[in-house]
C-alpha cells in the first residue's frame, strides 16, 4: 500500500517567487534536488533516452526552468505543483526535440518520432514511475537530513533503529524486532510492545516527513 | 544520503498514510485492516496502556458520503452495548476533516475462514443462533444491520461472536422501530441519507430483492441475508442437509417478504427448535420425519428400552429353553 503523495509546500512555493536571493535561490536548489531523479527517470522512460543522455537533459531543463523564472509562474490556485513541474518538462523536452529535428535511442542509433513518444503519454506506468521517483528521493534528503540531526545527539540511538527498522531492504518478515534492536543497541524496552524509550524512533519515522522541505508547511511532505 | 531501497520507500510511504497521534492519546502502529471506507489500524490508548482498535477514514474520503457513514457506525456501535458488537471507547475528527472511532482491538476468524476450516455443522448453526440473537438486539434498537455477510461476523478466541460492520445500518424512525421496553439514544434519524437517492447499500447475494432495487427494507432485508448466510455454511458440510434446515433457509430468503420470517429472532427460534430436537415452524413434517424426529430426540431412551427389550427376551428365551 502506498500512500497518496502531499503537496508541494505553499511557502516553498512562496519563496520561489520572493524577490529575496537567499530564499528563492534555496527553494530553487531544493525543487532541483527533490526532482532530479524523477525527472531523469521520467526523461529516460518516455523519451526512451540513455540515463546519460537523461541526466544531461535533466541539467539542461532546470537550468533553463531556472534562468527563466519558470517556476516563478506557478499558481498554486490551479493546481498542484507536481503536475505543473511535469508539464514544464513535457514542453521542454518537445522543444528540445523539435529543434533538433528528431529523437535520439540508444545513443542517436536510432531515432524515435513525436507521435511515437505521445502514445507513452498514455502509458499509466510513465506517472507511476515519476511518483515513485519522487517519493524516493524527498524521503531520502528527509532521512539525511534526520541522519545528520540525529548523529552525535542523544537521539543517535533512535536513528540507529529507525535506519535498521525501517529502511532497509529486507521484507517486513525478515526484519529484526524493535525487541531486539533494543538489546543490540542498549535500549531500555518493554517486552511485547514498541518499548517507551523507542517512542523517539516512532517520532523519527514521521520526521522524515519535516525533514530536509521543513522551511514551510507544504514544500514537500507533509501529512 | 543515497537513494533509499524500493523496500524502505514501500515501508515509509505506508507509514505516511497512518494518521498522526490522536488527541495526543492514540498511537496507530500497523494497519490490520482495508475497505472501501477506510482503514483499521491497531493502535495503542497511550492513557491506559492497552491495544485498541482505531478506524479512519480514507484519506480522499473526508468529505465524501463515507465521512458520514464512519460517523453514523460509531454512533450506532455507541448505542448498542451488546456482548456480539464490540464496543466503541472514543470518536472524534482529525484535523484534515477525517472521522475516526476508536473500539476495542479484537483478534478473530472471519465466519467464512472459520467455516472453512472444519467447524462442524452444529457449531456453525449455534453461530448463527448467536448472530440472529445479536441482529435481533439490534432491531429491538431500531437499528438494521443492512450489510450482513460472513464477511462481517468475526469468531472471536475465546469463541465469541461478533457482528461487525455496521457502516450502512438503517436507522429507524421512532414509529417505526419494533416496540421494547428500551429507549434509544438520540440520534439523528428521520431520512436515510446512504439511500436518498434511490440506490441500494448492501452486498450483492446478500441483499434482499427490496433492498437491491433500492426500496425502503425493514428487519426481513437482515433476515434475509441471514438466511443467505446459513444456506452458505450448510453447504459447507458434504453431508446432505436435513429438511427442516432447508426449510428454514428457505422460508428466510423468500424474494417476497411477506413471506419471510417476520423477525430475526423468529428465524433464530426455528433453529434453536432444530437443534433441540423440535419440530420448526418453517416445516410441515410427514409421519415418517415425525417420526425420525421423535426417535432422534428421544435416542438414548429409546436405545435404553430396545437394549432392557432384548435383555429380557433373552433370559426369557433362556429360561424357555
Amino acid at each position: 500500500m502506498t500512500a497518496p503523495l502531499p503537496e508541494t509546500r505553499d511557502t516553498l512555493v512562496a519563496a520561489l517567487a520572493s524577490t529575496g536571493d537567499e530564499a528563492r535561490g534555496r527553494a530553487l536548489d531544493l525543487i532541483a534536488r527533490a526532482y532530479h531523479a524523477p525527472v531523469v527517470a521520467l526523461l529516460a522512460r518516455r523519451w526512451q533516452l540513455e540515463r546519460a543522455d537523461a541526466e544531461d537533459l535533466a541539467q539542461g531543463f532546470f537550468a533553463q526552468a531556472i534562468e527563466k523564472d519558470w517556476f516563478t509562474r506557478y499558481d498554486a490556485a490551479r493546481g498542484r505543483f507536481r503536475p505543473f513541474l511535469r508539464s514544464c518538462l513535457d514542453d521542454f523536452a518537445r522543444s528540445e526535440f523539435r529543434d533538433a529535428g528528431r529523437l535520439k535511442r540508444g545513443g542517436g542509433a536510432a531515432h524515435v518520432a513525436l507521435t511515437e513518444v505521445e502514445v507513452a503519454d498514455a502509458d499509466p506506468g510513465i506517472e507511476r514511475l515519476f511518483e515513485q521517483e519522487w517519493a524516493r528521493s524527498v524521503l531520502s534528503l528527509a532521512s539525511g537530513r534526520l541522519r545528520d540531526e540525529c548523529t552525535g545527539t542523544a537521539r543517535e540511538p533512535a536513528w540507529r533503529i529507525f535506519e535498521r527498522y525501517d529502511l532497509t531492504d529486507v521484507p517486513d518478515d525478515r526484519r529484526p524486532t524493535y525487541a531486539m534492536l533494543a538489546a543490540e543497541l542498549g535500549v531500555p524496552a518493554t517486552p511485547g510492545d514498541e518499548p517507551p524509550r523507542l517512542g523517539a524512533a516512532s517520532h523519527a519515522r514521521s520526521r522524515p516527513l519535516d525533514g530536509p522541505l521543513a522551511h514551510g508547511r507544504r514544500d514537500g511532505v507533509s501529512r | 544520503m543515497s537513494a533509499l531501497p524500493d523496500e524502505a520507500v514501500r515501508r515509509l510511504r505506508s507509514q505516511l498514510a497512518l494518521p498522526p497521534l490522536i488527541d495526543g492519546r492514540y498511537a496507530p502502529q500497523e494497519i490490520v485492516g482495508r475497505g472501501g471506507m477506510g482503514e483499521v489500524h491497531r493502535a495503542t490508548d497511550e492513557r491506559l496502556g492497552r491495544t485498541v482498535a482505531l478506524k479512519v477514514l480514507a484519506a480522499d474520503a473526508a468529505a465524501s458520503t463515507l465521512a458520514e457513514r464512519l460517523r453514523r457506525e460509531s454512533r450506532v456501535l455507541a448505542r448498542l452495548e451488546h456482548p456480539g458488537i464490540v464496543p466503541v471507547h472514543d470518536a472524534g475528527v482529525l484535523e484534515d476533516g477525517r472521522a475516526w472511532y476508536v473500539m476495542r482491538f479484537v483478534e478473530g476468524t472471519r465466519l467464512d475462514d472459520h467455516a472453512r476450516s472444519g467447524a462442524g455443522r452444529g457449531e456453525l448453526l449455534r453461530i448463527v443462533l448467536r448472530i440472529a440473537e445479536t441482529v435481533a438486539f439490534a432491531h429491538e434498537r431500531g437499528i438494521i444491520h443492512r450489510d450482513l455477510k460472513p464477511g462481517n461476523v468475526m469468531i472471536g478466541p475465546f469463541g465469541e461472536v461478533l457482528v461487525l460492520d455496521w457502516g450502512v445500518a438503517k436507522v429507524l424512525a421512532e414509529e417505526d422501530a419494533p416496540r421494547s421496553g428500551v429507549a434509544p439514544a438520540p440520534m439523528p434519524r428521520g431520512s436515510d441519507p446512504l439511500t436518498a437517492d434511490g440506490t441500494a447499500v448492501g452486498t450483492p447475494g446478500y441483499m434482499a430483492p427490496e433492498q437491491a432495487r433500492g426500496l425502503e427494507v425493514d428487519q426481513r432485508a437482515d433476515v434475509h441475508a441471514l438466511g443467505v448466510i446459513l444456506r452458505e455454511l450448510l453447504a459447507e458440510s458434504p453431508d446432505p442437509v436435513p429438511k427442516p434446515l432447508v426449510s428454514i433457509v428457505t422460508r428466510a430468503t423468500e424474494p417476497d417478504a411477506p413471506r419471510r420470517y417476520r423477525t430475526v429472532a423468529e428465524l433464530g427460534a426455528d433453529l434453536r427448535r432444530w437443534l433441540d430436537g423440535e419440530a420448526v415452524l418453517a416445516h410441515r413434517e410427514g409421519l415418517a420425519e415425525r417420526l425420525w424426529r421423535f426417535v432422534r430426540r428421544h435416542q438414548t431412551a429409546i436405545l435404553l428400552l430396545l437394549a432392557y427389550a432384548v435383555i429380557r427376551t433373552v433370559i426369557l428365551l433362556w429360561r424357555g429353553i
